[in-house]
């Protein structure tokens, strides 16, 4: 604890907010690469979104393993393999539904909904790890899944008439990419409580998420040329540094009073959004929306604090 | 005639088996041939392989477990080695998965060749994880095994459909190599779980329940609406499921392995003409011809085994 509060804790913020940019500039990058909007910086044929996510990680695995040969080698000594192959499952798909759903729709429509994540978290911990449910938990669920509500317009869409600029099956995807996300985390969670060591922790992802994304690359596989590759190497490179940055981050902050810092991924996004692609959602709908689940997370946090006090009370007394 | 042919099988049951079996094969190459052209076929928008897998393998596990699900009862593992059921599970469902991005990369007479160096792979991994012991003969079909994959795999063999890059040639030739790779293992895990102890039909209905899950998982991220032809087409592929694995239980219920074995063969004979008539694929080059016979005679080879493996001590 001492170690913690000697350190400054806006730097820990900073590297949070970069990790973010790093994130929602890989958003970018993909929605481009993918097809879903014109890519700005070059012209570069279409990779698919599969192909792309399988790159990415095995970039990421590539550049890791010099770097830290032991987080890759603590990889192998699993001490529940059935939960890290639920976990790292859980990473996979969840990054490919994400990256279908940039390849669908404006990043800020898939951002805004993939915030249901911690919340569906919230309700799995009370299912599986049974966590109670706070008031200000239960708040939080309910918020989110009114804004979710207000983004997706489901009665509209049951009419035949969303004005989404996008299928209205579509956003199936990025609510399935947070409830993977949330699946994830609960293994995490999971395997944290069981003492499992976040090195192979980080090990075990590194090492499987290649090729269990591999597998998906190949039904819709071309060899990339040199632009694309170029390119693949960027997104990769940055979505190991915004791990590395957020992993750092935590090393100078509280994860509590670093959560509202995190919400900065969903402006970075529609900013980069707007500047790669021009896309700047005008619906109100999705802004209230966005608003609303934002407020519900807000309540997360608050619960979070108030957890805390509490046990720092319990620790004094 | 019926009483006939009724009599006749009666008197020579083992060929009631082999009819049974190459009904079973049949419907293999036919399932092959259906995915391929649902894949592939100009009107599909964007539905990819395996969402047609999970498809056809949930309707197919429905139709054949519906059946049995007054057995359910008292189903419960009796191993409680959970990490090996979850491997053999995973294994199986990337070998199929696998085994489908092979068939839409290749000729289907290509792929069902490759397929059967599975039980030459299946031996080399019972060696090396299982530590069975390996005969002078078992050697020698294991490597007419591979002799015969590499004799068809040769990369200046522009085997594949429109793809002239090396690259990828090289990329899509390994893919049913790899499939075998992962159901040898699946097949060695099972073997393995078998002498701790877990029965077959537990192990058997685990596949099938979990296989739906597991492919599931890849057919989500890539799902598309699919068209009214694709429907159509998965009912009648889930049949076909169906009826292959119905029809292998009868088989297996008439004749030994050693004697049904070579009536599998009739998958890449029938893969040939299905994948002529329906996708101008012509791969019957003298090459492809001896690589295959010489993965035959491996395959034939390894089921006259005479002694079945024995740790080694």
């Amino acid at each position: 604890m001492g170690m913690r509060n000697s350190k400054n804790p806006w730097i820990g913020v900073a590297l949070k907010i970069l990790a973010c940019a790093c994130f929602a500039v890989v958003n970018g990058l993909v929605r481009g690469l993918t097809g879903g909007a014109e890519f700005p910086f070059a012209e570069v044929a279409i990779l698919s979104f599969a192909q792309l996510a399988f790159l990415q990680n095995a970039v990421g695995t590539a550049y890791m393993v010099p770097l830290s040969w032991s987080t890759i080698k603590a990889g192998l000594k699993l001490k529940h393999p059935h939960i890290h192959l639920i976990r790292v499952l859980c990473a996979v798909f969840g990054l490919l539904c994400w990256y279908r759903s940039l390849s669908l729709m404006p990043i800020a429509y898939a951002m805004a909904l993939s915030f249901t994540g911690p919340l569906l978290t919230v309700l799995g911990s009370r299912i599986f790890l049974h966590e109670s449910l706070t008031l200000y938990r239960l708040m939080a669920i309910g918020l989110g899944l009114a804004g979710s509500l207000i983004i997706t317009k489901p009665f509209q869409v049951l009419a035949g008439e969303t004005g989404l600029p996008f299928p209205a099956w579509a956003t199936a995807f990025p609510l399935l990419a947070a409830a993977f996300w949330a699946g994830s985390k609960i293994c995490s969670r999971k395997l944290a409580a069981a003492g499992e060591s976040s090195l192979v922790m980080t090990g075990a992802l590194l090492l499987f998420m290649a090729p269990v994304s591999g597998l998906m690359a190949l039904s819709s596989w071309s060899m990339p040329d040199s632009t694309q590759w170029l390119w693949i190497l960027i997104i990769g490179l940055l979505a190991t540094g915004a791990h590395i940055f957020q992993a750092k981050s935590f090393q100078y902050a509280e994860v509590t009073f670093l959560t509202p810092f995190g919400f900065s991924r969903f402006l970075l996004s529609g900013l980069v959004g707007y500047l790669f692609f021009g896309e700047f959602p005008k619906s109100q709908t999705l802004w209230v929306g966005t608003i609303v689940i934002l407020l519900s997370l807000y309540c997360l946090s608050l619960d979070q604090r108030t957890l805390n006090k509490h046990q720092k009370t319990r620790q004094a007394l | 005639m019926i009483q006939r042919i009724h009599s006749f099988f009666e008197t020579y049951p083992h060929w009631e088996g082999a009819l049974w079996k190459t009904v079973a094969s049949g419907c293999f190459a036919l399932l092959g041939a259906l995915v391929k052209y649902m894949t592939l076929h100009p009107d599909n928008q964007g539905v990819q392989v395996q969402q047609i897998v999970f498809l056809e393998n949930t309707i197919g596990m429905i139709l054949i477990l519906l059946p049995q699900i007054r057995n359910f009862q008292g189903l419960k593992p009796q191993l409680k080695r959970y990490d090996l059921h979850a491997l053999r599970i995973i294994s199986s469902s990337a070998g199929i998965l696998l085994w489908y991005q092979a068939l839409i990369h290749m000729p289907l007479a290509l792929a069902s060749s490759l397929s059967f160096t599975s039980p030459a792979i299946t031996l080399l991994f019972a060696r090396l994880f299982l530590k069975e012991r390996i005969s002078a003969q078992d050697m020698m079909a294991i490597s007419l095994s591979f002799v015969g994959a590499a004799i068809i795999i040769r990369p200046d063999q522009k085997l594949l459909l429109g793809l002239a890059n090396f690259d990828s040639n090289m990329l899509y030739m390994m893919i049913p190599l790899l499939s075998s790779a992962c159901l040898a293992a699946s097949k060695v895990v099972s073997r393995s779980m078998a002498s701790q102890g877990e029965s077959p039909r537990i192990m058997g209905t685990y596949l099938l329940l979990f296989m739906a899950p597991m492919t599931a998982l890849y057919a989500i991220p890539t799902w598309a609406p699919m068209n009214s032809l694709q429907l159509k087409l998965i009912w009648v592929s889930g049949l076909c499921t169906a009826i292959a694995h119905w029809a292998i239980s009868q088989a297996y219920a008439c004749a030994t392995v050693t004697f049904l074995t070579p009536f599998s063969f009739t998958r890449v004979f029938l893969g040939g003409i299905f994948g002529f008539l329906l996708f101008e694929e012509a791969p019957f080059t003298t090459v492809f011809l001896i690589g295959t016979v010489l993965i035959f005679s491996s395959v034939v080879l390894l089921t006259l085994r005479k002694h079945p493996a024995k740790p080694a001590a």
